[in-house]
């Protein structure tokens, strides 16, 4: 995979009616993992919305590798290398697990419609190595034998790795993961952990939502973190766990271990 | 064999007709559009033949081309400004299209007296519509040219659409149905495709309808209107929408029972309308749901599926959306 | 030509009528987001069902009027568990009310012989009538479809295309007409330059009751509460414990009310009275809850006298053929510059 992006939010706000979802969020993030995390409806799946072009803001913007994009839509954000997951699944119910990572590989197929009908070589070549790559990637993630099932018929943990391979296919720079260790149990959220370091190593920048504290603790490089639509803790992740600030917001909650 | 085709050439070339606007609207329900404006595209093409060929004296045949580029000119500005509408408010901007088509249809000569002055001019004859004059039909191997003419249509379209549902733009059409927001975090430019199939569909039932023009002989506003595009929209439904098999299937089927049912004269109707219903409500996924096909084994999970709710994928909670935007 | 007072004034009394029919087209689209294309047919039946209380039954008008929309709404609510209920779950209620209704259409529409016919048609009621009541206590779980609209939309429409022709079996195509001195005739003036006739008026008159009627029950009731809680959300409002399917079936019953009581005017005020009658003005109501946008009664009812208006002016001062077009361009213009209608909010999720 090529090196990863750094992404600047910078003074990102956003508001429905009266009610602000963001409010002037900034930070950067220059590689690496960053974690971010607050209490349900702190604005974090928002925030996610805006980065990939799903929401626009209402103030501010968005520099991806000191490029704006903000207000681009999401197939453009696809292009400049922002991959994404959501919160709750969204596979392509009856397509073929194989299928829905192909998808992923779109951008990266350039024959023409017209190429396409008539079944001309670069096509039939493109569909080859389409199908190829997307299956070695969900070997990768132990998901080959999978392929041919409907995505709508898999587990919910399976799903969600579908989720992010056809993410993967993309070979995007900046991934974003919106909760991916909901559902999963403690084995599988510790292989889901080795697996992000994996893509860390390989030069992905990776922000990564989540409710899971042992695994953003374990693998973040750098912790945000959002109350009610603005940031109110950022740093390390041993800053950010003894923030009285962040303990505060968690009250009740799960403690930041 | 041959014999029977000649003696029911007509239904036959009915049944092709039909098969190829059931493909039209095949490729726009494939993006998840749900457009009927195809009728009054069928119309354009029609009445392009027809006025070429009364006025002109065209070959019907060779009005093929300019039938196929006006009806994707005429989709392009009415794509780029309705399908940004949302699901049932797009279906009804198409009804309206239809309508005005055919209204234009029915007034044409009124509105071409007054752009041109000229008060004789008689082009379109309202209701009465343009007949093409009788020639007595030219066989090749048998068969009327005609016939041939929209046999190579059909033909061609299915094997191009079959194509196309495997390949890569398959599976994003279908992506940009079944999740029009997730295909477009993975860099699926969603507007483009809707409007190239909508053009596509266009232009297929424009093409249709100038090689109807020598079969129906009789072109006039009344045949175009929300009922035909009802009727087009049935053949994807009783067939199966999800594939091209389907309008095949559904078009051939709504085409030759009525013939198969013409002692129930009056009753048809009724017919028609029940095979509607049913199959909306107990083959959701039409005739060509190949469940039906694959043995008696599956039909218990079918009706499982059917009873109990199916296949999973909850839908997201969000509030339901207000208004057309 | 008349002058254009008096054009003002039949938009007014036309506008009402046609208000009447687009508030029971809005209520069920505004409900369940579905556009009940069998909307004009249960208003042709309403204009029916009226027509055979006054000519077969004798009835006076101010008991035909309610009759008819009392069956006009007993026959949507029977659309509704026939063709809309079964695509949101299929119960076994569902499926015994179909086969009762096939088989009445068998003894209706495919036997001869008077005993046989007799059997099946009491057979099939029974089975409906069974179906019905077993249905509306079962409620199961909701089935998914890619285009939700989609399907509901055909449905009606396939109803439609049944009781269209049901009506043109049981009473021809041509026009039927009410006796003439059913109502006084003479009109009313209004001023120097405009009259109204007392049927006019009366449709009028009806429709403002039936107005603030719809409303009240709206704002009012516990059953309008519940319906804008299924139209808000119809998961959460089961979760919450409201009967929707009964809530559903009085929506509908109070939809098909509206449609005959504006069939049963109309069709008296205009005397004429025709299985087609229901796809005319269907469109026209079409138009209208775009237009009015999906917010209020209000709305709808300033956009259904827009729209009469439009289609009066339309026939006399352009062209009767064009009156149509004029309508249908006004509705792609809407639905184009201001999506959520003129009345409607404007909603902040994207497409």
């Amino acid at each position: 995979m090529t090196a990863g992006a750094r992404l600047r939010v910078d003074r990102i706000s956003l508001h429905f009616g009266g009610l602000a979802a963001l409010d002037d969020v900034a930070f950067t993030v220059g590689g690496g993992i960053c974690g971010l995390i607050g209490p349900n409806g702190a604005g974090k799946t928002t925030l996610l919305n805006v980065v990939s072009g799903v929401l626009p803001p209402s103030r501010g913007d968005i520099f991806l590798d000191e490029r704006p994009t903000t207000g681009l839509p999401p197939h453009r954000l696809a292009a400049l290398g922002v991959a994404r997951t959501f919160q709750n699944v969204r596979l392509f119910g009856e397509l073929s697990v194989l299928d829905n990572v192909r998808l992923g590989y779109h951008l990266h197929q350039h024959s023409t419609l017209l190429e396409t009908v008539l079944r001309l070589p670069r096509a039939r070549r493109e569909e080859r190595a389409s199908a190829a790559a997307a299956l070695a990637l969900l070997d990768r993630l132990g998901l080959a034998p999978l392929a041919t099932a409907a995505a709508s018929a898999l587990a919910y943990g399976d799903q969600r790795r579908v989720e992010i391979a056809r993410a993967l296919a993309l070979e995007p720079r900046l991934l974003l993961l919106d909760e991916p260790a909901a559902g999963l149990n403690a084995a599988e959220s510790e292989q889901l952990g080795d697996f992000l370091g994996h893509l860390r190593a390989q030069g992905l920048t990776l922000l990564l939502v989540e409710h899971d504290m042992d695994l953003i603790m374990r693998v973040c490089d750098h912790i945000v973190v959002l109350n009610f639509g603005r940031k109110i803790a950022e740093g390390p992740p041993a800053v950010v766990r003894g923030d009285r600030r962040v303990i505060d917001a968690y009250l009740g909650e799960e403690e930041p271990a | 064999m041959l014999q029977f085709l000649l003696d029911h050439i007509s239904t036959v070339d009915f049944i092709l007709l039909n098969v190829a606007l059931g493909l039209s609207i095949y490729l726009t329900l494939a993006v998840g559009l749900l457009s009927l404006a195809n009728a009054g595209f069928l119309a354009i093409g029609a009445y392009t033949a027809a006025i070429l060929t009364v006025q002109a004296g065209w070959p019907p045949v060779a009005a093929l081309l300019p039938a196929l580029l006006l009806g994707a000119l005429v989709a392009a500005p009415l794509g780029l400004l309705v399908l940004r509408l949302q699901g049932v408010y797009l279906a009804i901007a198409t009804i309206g299209f239809g309508e005005i088509v055919r209204i234009v249809a029915l007034n044409g000569d009124k509105l071409l007296r007054l752009v041109s002055g000229d008060s004789r001019l008689t082009v379109f004859r309202g209701a009465e519509g343009i007949t093409l004059p009788y020639r007595s039909p030219v066989l090749f191997l048998g068969l009327p040219v005609t016939t041939w003419q929209l046999l190579v249509y059909v033909v061609a379209l299915a094997y191009l659409l079959a194509m196309l549902q495997r390949s890569r733009y398959g599976r994003l059409m279908a992506a940009i149905r079944l999740d029009g927001l997730a295909a477009s975090t993975l860099g699926v430019d969603i507007v483009r495709y809707r409007l190239l199939a909508f053009l596509l569909g266009a232009a297929i039932a424009a093409g249709a309808g100038a090689l109807s023009a020598p079969v129906v002989r009789v072109i006039d506003p009344s045949q175009y209107g929300f009922n035909r595009a009802v009727d087009i929209l049935a053949y994807a439904v009783l067939g199966g929408m999800t594939t091209w098999v389907g309008p095949i299937v559904g078009a051939t089927v709504l085409t030759a029972l009525p013939e198969v049912l013409r002692p129930l004269q009056e009753q048809r109707e009724v017919v028609n309308g029940l095979l509607l219903l049913l199959s909306i409500i107990y083959l959701p996924r039409g005739l060509a749901d190949s469940r039906l096909w694959g043995g008696w084994r599956h039909w218990p999970t079918a009706l499982r599926e059917r009873f109990a709710g199916g296949p999973a994928a909850e839908p997201l909670p969000v509030p339901p959306r207000r208004g057309p935007g | 030509m008349e002058q254009l007072p008096q054009q003002l004034v039949n938009g007014i009394w036309q506008g009402a009528g046609l208000a009447l029919f687009a508030l029971g087209f809005a209520l069920v689209f505004g409900l369940l987001d579905v556009v009940n294309l069998a909307h004009g047919a249960t208003y042709m039946w309403g204009a029916f069902f009226g027509l055979v209380c006054v000519t077969r039954l004798g009835w006076p008008l101010w008991a035909a009027i309610p009759a008819a929309m009392i069956g006009a709404g007993l026959l949507a609510v029977l659309l509704e568990r026939l063709a809309f209920k079964p695509l949101r779950t299929l119960t076994t209620g569902s499926l015994v009310l179909w086969g009762g209704f096939l088989v009445l259409l068998l003894g209706f529409v495919g036997v001869r012989q008077e005993e046989v016919r007799a059997g099946l048609l009491g057979l099939g009621a029974a089975l409906m009538l069974l179906g019905l009541v077993q249905d509306y206590r079962a409620p199961r779980p909701l089935l998914q479809r890619s285009m939700p609209y989609l399907a509901p939309m055909i449905a009606s429409i396939g109803a439609s295309t049944i009781l269209v022709s049901l009506a043109q079996g049981l009473f021809g195509a041509q026009p039927s007409r009410f006796p003439p001195d059913l109502f006084p005739t003479t009109p009313y003036p209004l001023g120097q330059a405009a009259v109204i006739a007392p049927i006019q008026l009366l449709v009028l008159a009806v429709a403002l009751v039936l107005m603030i009627g719809l409303h009240l029950l709206i704002a009012r009731t516990q059953t309008g509460r519940a319906i804008r809680a299924i139209a808000w959300s119809e998961r959460t409002a089961r979760l919450l414990g409201i009967n929707a399917d009964l809530v559903i079936a009085q929506t509908f019953f109070v939809s098909g009310a509206l449609a005959g009581a504006s069939g049963a005017l109309l069709g008296l005020a205009f005397n004429r009275i025709e299985p087609t009658m229901g796809s005319q003005i269907e469109l026209a109501g079409l138009t209208v809850i775009v237009v009015g946008g999906m917010s209020s009664i209000g709305g709808t009812v300033v956009a259904a006298f827009l729209v009469g208006l439009l289609r009066v002016l339309g026939v006399a001062y352009v062209d009767s053929s064009f009156r149509d077009a004029l309508v249908f361009a006004l509705l792609i213009l809407v639905l184009l510059a201001r999506p959520q209608g003129l009345f409607g909010r404007a909603n902040s999720t994207r497409a």
